[in-house]
């Protein structure tokens, strides 16, 4: 299962090739950082506009527009990147090939002053260089962060910027010596400046029925933003697809992390149904092509337990006998850290953090599961696993998103620190505190 | 180590924050500011703030009338405040974010030593802030896809 296709690592090659201009900064560039970006136009011919921005670039022209065609270029390779992957585990999992979606983002108007705002503070950090930001820096854009804060159409964006603009203040100014995360910042550059021009489109969505058994759950956060992502198998008359829930809200940094949850109460059902391995009964909820389900709490009605073991061994474990459907996300979401392949086994062991299946043999994903319920250690008793196959770095990492224990216990991230909390919340919680004193301030006469 | 994800961040303190005592603090714009509790009325608060390496400061209520504990040194809110920005960014970051001449402090109290005078400015764009920041927690929640935030694993 370790063999990926040779051209993924060439990729990473060729996109760590440039993100030393990012660095350094397009205004200082080296004649090394220069020469990568020379290479790297060279790779996009034809009618790509990228050799003519470079070109600009080069000359110190520095707008959004030139810069824009050096993040699609980017985004461009990272698309390739998860065809290769799906087609690649799709073929040694026997998997059916997931349905491509075509691209479908709404452009966004122009004129939208507040989309054009951080469109020029991203140029400006790129011109300037990541090792020479500075907390000040940070401070030119936190007026328009508090704006696009109303704007819940704009979440991705500002989700996005703020997480970030966040982990900048911790990081910069860069101090003689320490390295920043550099690919990271520059593939979440590229994202911020193409989302201040096009956001994935709403698709149309179509109402489903069906047993949704829930399957799994990430939890992710930043100082602003709590977002929780159920995996499940939604199981209609005659067809079987893979969906995802999210449920995510605005947060303050204050709010303690085992308290974030608090925030969604529409996510205790789900949280029940994960942990009593019970169905839910789903009524013409919206599912999107995606696979996105969006949760809609009185569409869904609780329903019977099922069995992990048989769910796992008819549709997750390779060359299962039950195929399901498994879209892939919206190409304008195409990047290798989102791509997912969800397995499971029955019969497996875990070692030196590795999980061994009969001739399956994965990495465990140590990073996404360090202190939570599924973390390595914690493994090695599991009886069953759910998990999602992860890309990272030219290598397949597994992460542990639901495990039973021997004694029959399902344990999931959250199931003994968030779950508990949901359902028995403390009397005075830092959200309810909050919310109180909102309360009462925000509608003084 | 990931490319994509930062390694875990250990918390930044062990001390729990006291949001009903300082509902409001951060690090922003060259200060450390935010808002404390008058005690007595959920609706009256003080909002204070210490400037980056000058180490100025000031304290007022959310009308701008000037707190009464001024007297030649920080008073007690500001005490409060700095205590609840170690407890929420941790010791050395507020060092690192406030600049004072002696960097050798292991307390809040250290860094409250070096405060050089009063420094007014009206309480409103704190205030304003603390507004905004009281806002996020009453926006509805949110059930669409959000892949952003796969960025951010805690």
């Amino acid at each position: 299962m370790s063999e990926l296709p040779a051209t993924l690592p060439l990729l990473e090659t060729l996109l760590a090739s440039i993100d030393q201009a990012w660095l350094a900064g397009f205004a200082h560039l080296t004649p090394d950082a220069r020469q990568a970006l020379a290479r790297f136009g060279l790779c996009f011919t034809g009618k790509s506009a990228l050799p003519a921005a470079l070109h600009e670039i080069e000359q110190g022209k520095y707008q959004p527009a030139q810069f824009l065609q050096l993040a699609a270029a980017r985004a461009a390779l990272q698309g390739a990147q998860v065809e290769l992957l799906d087609n690649a585990v799709g073929q040694q999992l026997a998997r059916p090939a997931s349905p491509v979606m075509t691209n479908s983002v709404s452009v966004l108007p122009p004129s939208s002053p507040l989309l054009s705002a951080v469109a020029l503070w991203l140029t400006d950090i790129a011109i300037k260089g990541f090792q020479r930001a500075e907390a000040a820096d940070l401070d030119l854009i936190e007026s328009t962060t508090q704006q696009l804060r109303t704007e819940p159409e704009l979440a991705p964006l500002t989700s996005l910027l703020t997480g970030w603009v966040a982990e900048m203040g911790r990081l910069v100014p860069a101090t003689a010596g320490a390295s920043l995360p550099l690919r990271r910042w520059v593939d979440i550059w590229c994202h911020l400046l193409l989302l201040t021009v096009a956001l994935p489109a709403d698709q149309v969505d179509r109402p489903v029925s069906g047993k949704l058994h829930l399957l799994g759950l990430e939890q992710r956060s930043h100082e602003q933003f709590y977002s929780l992502l159920f995996h499940g198998l939604l199981l209609g008359d005659s067809t079987a697809q893979w969906v995802k829930i999210t449920l995510s809200a605005a947060k303050v940094n204050a709010i303690p992390p085992e308290e974030a949850a608090l925030l969604l109460p529409d996510a205790l059902p789900l949280f029940q149904a994960l942990q009593k391995q019970k169905s839910l009964q789903i009524e013409q909820m919206p599912l999107r092509a995606s696979g996105d389900l969006l949760w809609q709490p009185q569409g869904a009605s609780n329903g019977a337990s099922f069995k992990l073991a048989k769910l796992i061994a008819d549709y997750l474990v390779p060359a299962a006998p039950q195929p399901f459907a498994l879209p892939s996300g919206l190409p304008a979401n195409a990047h290798p850290l989102h791509w997912r392949q969800p397995v499971g086994f029955t019969n497996f062991s875990v070692a030196d953090g590795w999980l061994t299946a009969g001739s399956h043999r994965f990495r465990l994903d140590e990073r996404r599961s360090v202190d939570t319920e599924l973390a390595p250690a914690n493994m090695a008793a599991a009886e069953l696993v759910v998990g999602l196959l992860r890309y990272e770095d030219g290598a397949l990492l597994l992460q542990p998103i639901l495990a039973t224990s021997k004694q029959g216990s399902v344990i999931f991230s959250g199931s003994s620190k968030t779950l508990p909390i949901l359902l028995k919340p403390p009397k005075n919680t830092t959200v309810s505190m909050l919310q109180e004193r909102a309360s009462r301030l925000l509608r003084m006469s | 180590m990931s490319t994509f994800l930062l390694p875990k961040r250990e918390s930044a303190n062990s001390e729990k924050r006291d949001v009903k005592k300082v509902p409001f603090v951060e690090l922003q714009g060259g200060r450390l500011q935010g808002v404390v509790s008058s005690g007595s009325d959920i609706k009256r608060v003080y909002v204070s703030y210490i400037e980056a390496r000058s180490l100025q400061y000031y304290c007022s209520t959310n009308n701008n009338r000037p707190c009464g504990g001024l007297r030649g040194s920080p008073c007690k809110h500001l005490q409060t405040l700095v205590q609840e920005a170690v407890a929420q960014f941790g010791l050395p970051a507020v060092i690192n974010f406030l600049q004072p001449p002696q960097k050798e402090v292991d307390s809040p109290y250290g860094l409250l030593q070096q405060a050089t005078g009063v420094v007014k400015d009206p309480a409103g764009i704190v205030f304003a802030r603390f507004l905004a920041y009281l806002q996020q927690v009453e926006q509805p929640p949110l059930n669409r896809p959000l892949p952003e935030m796969d960025w951010f694993v805690p």
